[in-house]
């Protein structure tokens, strides 16, 4: 087919620009202030100071920065054990022939269409509450005392209360994916190894688990990406200033970037809430060159 | 033929798709023109009313369906009839105001005045100096003294930016329908009485303390600058100071009221606003060392026969002040420097700010008024009244305990922990000690 050069570019070169000019540009500003001391985000250029790598030292010798970050890695490994291995293994289920399959799959993913502002207010006050909440009725309706007396929003179980709500409500997002994944292996790979004697688990570890090693490795990139915008969840179950246990970088960014509550005197600072998005962006690019070095997608054709 | 038709195509497709994109930025930059306009129009334009032709554009930090929303749209309104000003009011919420003024401005977006929450000196020179509005206007004596100097206080050349609205002291807030049942007739002024009410109202086998997270650092914040000034805590969190004597004194005053069982059994777990909606509201726990707006904010739940008191944060035996000092705070408004018409603004401020309408205000928000004249005050704040009243030095907020953003979180972590027992005061100065190093 012979190509039409200027009508490539007259619908190309718009959307071009505008990409350039809405996603580019942005990034490139945000890399270069995270250079300068910048008080305001809208400072002229004419305001701002260089301060070389100053930013980023600043923060990386601030406790609460670093305790955000190890905050983070902790949501991402173990949550993301936690969300990768639950889902796969409902997905995996559902997939077998399991009556009401329709049913469980719109109820397991049923939390990702409410709002999360309505699911950690529902954790929050209906089952971690202390006094009336679902874990403490249930378990002192079994006796179980020492269960019951655990106080799930304190300091000690805040950040565990804050994952388990988090995970549940992404299990069914990462289940349907999973779900497609396993849609495309052809049955016949079952029905054969069910000839040759596999059993279910067996053909789960030897057939299932293989041929869904592009979908791990979109799956892991997803949720990278998810953990690091983690905020909504963090600033409910920690409403008006930030917590130990739950600040995460998205958090200390904003604090940054717009000022603590109830500090007296405001104090905002563009530069180093810039230099946190450079860290976060760092951090996406470094999760996906390791998945993409350890996890070949190449190699296996069905 | 065929070319110059493609040639044509091109060309109508790219002229397409740039008027679109012209056309989607046409609309805003011909809207603030508008306002521009309408704007210089009314600082030329003469009518039988005041502000005829004036156009404001009021960017509000409330929600619409707040009270104070529903009393500044009914003021707004009236500002209108009476002048003749045009009043764009736009209820942009405190998350509106606070990430997306200062851009705005930027931007030369027109917004002519906004109302938020007090210190507006991150604004620098994006709002107006009012000392000429005020001194014209003679604006100064109906507003209390105190209040005035706490809005100059925040600036470094001491001059007027923001006018103060809503009012708020903080202290105790409590249940005298509980002090009633536990037999207390007189509410402490000194430590020593407040311990003793505390033991009352536990013996009477009432819950006498609860706080929620994001206000545990009122108590124990006053405490100490009860003990140091407010200044000298805002050292401590700045600096990293935890070993002052005068912190662990502190620290071990809020173990004996959790060792003595006068926490609710639960306060180590509770999320803003559990403890105040939970157990303040519902009358499960007697006293929250929180600011008068806890009335407003949990009106819905305590209903309108709910007794509150309020009695200031008590006196210590070694403590360098008293009663007289105490973190009082407020809301305010501030005129931005787009305005063309700052005399039309601020006749509306004052307008939100005397008389009438700040009685309103703060009749349905149940906050204290601005217009000392106004000395009807809802009757569940009356009791803060004398406390302000004679009040003559101002805390920061939490006696600057709150100073330092990146110590608060460790700070609230381990007063949760000090509150509940979990941890004692050494702990507590060992803890704040390893966080302020990291």
């Amino acid at each position: 087919m012979k190509r039409n050069r200027s009508m490539i570019i007259a619908f190309a070169g718009p959307a071009t620009i505008f990409f350039l000019a809405t996603f580019i540009y942005p990034i490139f500003r945000t890399l270069v202030m995270s250079f300068f001391s910048i008080q305001e985000i809208t400072d002229p250029i004419s305001k701002w100071k260089f301060n070389g790598i100053g930013n980023y030292v600043s923060l990386l010798q601030t406790p609460l920065y670093v305790t955000s970050w190890i905050n983070l890695f902790k949501i991402f490994v173990i949550g993301g054990c936690i969300t990768l291995g639950v889902s796969l293994l409902l997905a995996v289920i559902l997939k077998s022939g399991v009556h009401g399959k329709g049913f469980f799959q719109a109820a397991i993913y049923l939390p990702n269409v409410i709002s999360a502002v309505a699911m950690a207010t529902m954790w929050i006050q209906y089952v971690f509450n202390s006094s009336y909440g679902f874990l403490t009725t249930f378990f002192r309706a079994l006796h179980l005392d020492f269960l019951a007396n655990i106080q799930w929003l304190d300091a000690d179980h805040k950040f565990w209360a804050l994952l388990l709500s988090y995970c549940f409500g992404m299990i069914g997002h990462f289940m349907l994916i999973w779900v497609s994944g396993i849609e495309r292996i052809s049955p016949d790979f079952y029905e054969a190894a069910s000839i040759d004697g596999a059993g279910k688990v067996s053909q789960f570890f030897r057939i299932t688990l293989p041929l869904l090693r592009g979908i791990f490795r979109t799956n892991i990139i997803m949720w990278s990406i998810s953990v690091s915008g983690f905020f909504i969840w963090s600033k409910l179950f920690s409403p008006i200033s930030a917590d130990t246990s739950t600040v995460v970088p998205m958090i200390y960014m904003y604090d940054k970037l717009f000022g603590a509550e109830n500090t007296g005197d405001v104090v905002r600072d563009a530069g180093s809430a810039a230099a946190i998005g450079v860290m976060l962006c760092l951090f996406i690019v470094i999760v996906f060159t390791i998945v993409n070095k350890l996890i070949k997608n190449d190699d296996l054709e069905f | 033929m065929k070319k110059v038709l493609k040639r044509l195509g091109v060309v109508m497709v790219c002229g397409a798709m740039l008027t679109t994109m012209m056309a989607g930025c046409g609309s805003a930059s011909s809207s603030a023109a508008g306002s521009t306009a309408g704007s210089t129009a009314g600082s030329t334009a003469s009518g039988d009313r005041e502000f005829e032709g004036v156009k404001l554009v009021y960017w509000s930090n409330w929600e619409a369906t707040e009270p104070q929303g529903v009393v500044i749209t009914e003021a707004v309104k009236a500002f209108e009839e009476e002048t003749g000003a045009e009043v764009d009011l736009q209820f942009k919420g405190r998350k509106g105001i606070k990430e997306g003024l200062i851009p705005a401005l930027d931007a030369d977006q027109q917004v002519d005045m906004f109302d938020g929450a007090q210190n507006k000196s991150n604004y620098g020179d994006r709002i107006l100096c009012l000392e000429d509005l005020v001194a014209e206007n003679d604006y100064e004596k109906d507003t209390n003294p105190v209040m005035m100097e706490l809005s100059r206080s925040y600036y470094e050349d001491g001059k007027l930016y923001e006018i103060p609205y809503q009012m708020k002291a903080n202290g105790y807030m409590y249940n005298k329908g509980l002090f009633e049942q536990a037999g207390i007739t007189e509410v402490p002024s000194t430590w020593d009485e407040f311990l003793t009410v505390c033991q009352t109202l536990k013996d009477a086998g009432i819950t006498p303390l609860t706080t929620d997270d994001a206000y545990a650092m009122q108590a124990f914040g006053m405490h100490l600058a009860r003990l140091i000034g407010d200044e000298e805590v805002k050292d401590v969190v700045n600096n990293g100071g935890w070993d002052r004597p005068e912190v662990l004194e502190t620290a071990q005053a809020f173990e004996e009221l959790a060792s003595k069982g006068y926490f609710s059994t639960q306060v180590g777990s509770n999320v803003w606003p559990t403890g105040q909606n939970t157990e303040l509201a519902t009358g499960k726990a007697a006293m929250y060392c929180v600011g008068t707006y806890v009335v407003n904010e949990t009106k819905g739940i305590t209903g309108p026969d709910f007794q509150w008191g309020f009695f200031g944060y008590p006196e210590l035996p070694d403590g360098i002040n008293g009663l007289e000092a105490m973190v009082i705070g407020n809301q305010s408004f501030a005129i931005t420097n787009k305005c063309e018409n700052p005399e039309a603004a601020f006749a509306l401020i004052t307008m939100l700010t005397r008389g009438e309408w700040d009685a309103k205000l703060s009749e349905e928000s149940l906050a204290l008024p601005a217009d000392i004249n106004n000395t009807s005050w809802p009757e569940q704040l009356m009791d803060a009244k004398p406390y302000m009243d004679n009040c003559t030095e101002i805390f920061a907020t939490s006696g600057g305990l709150e100073n330092n953003p990146d110590i608060t979180p460790a700070l609230k972590e381990n007063l949760m922990k000090l509150y509940a027992g979990t941890c004692t005061a050494e702990e507590f100065v060992t803890n704040m000690l390893a966080a302020s190093k990291g």
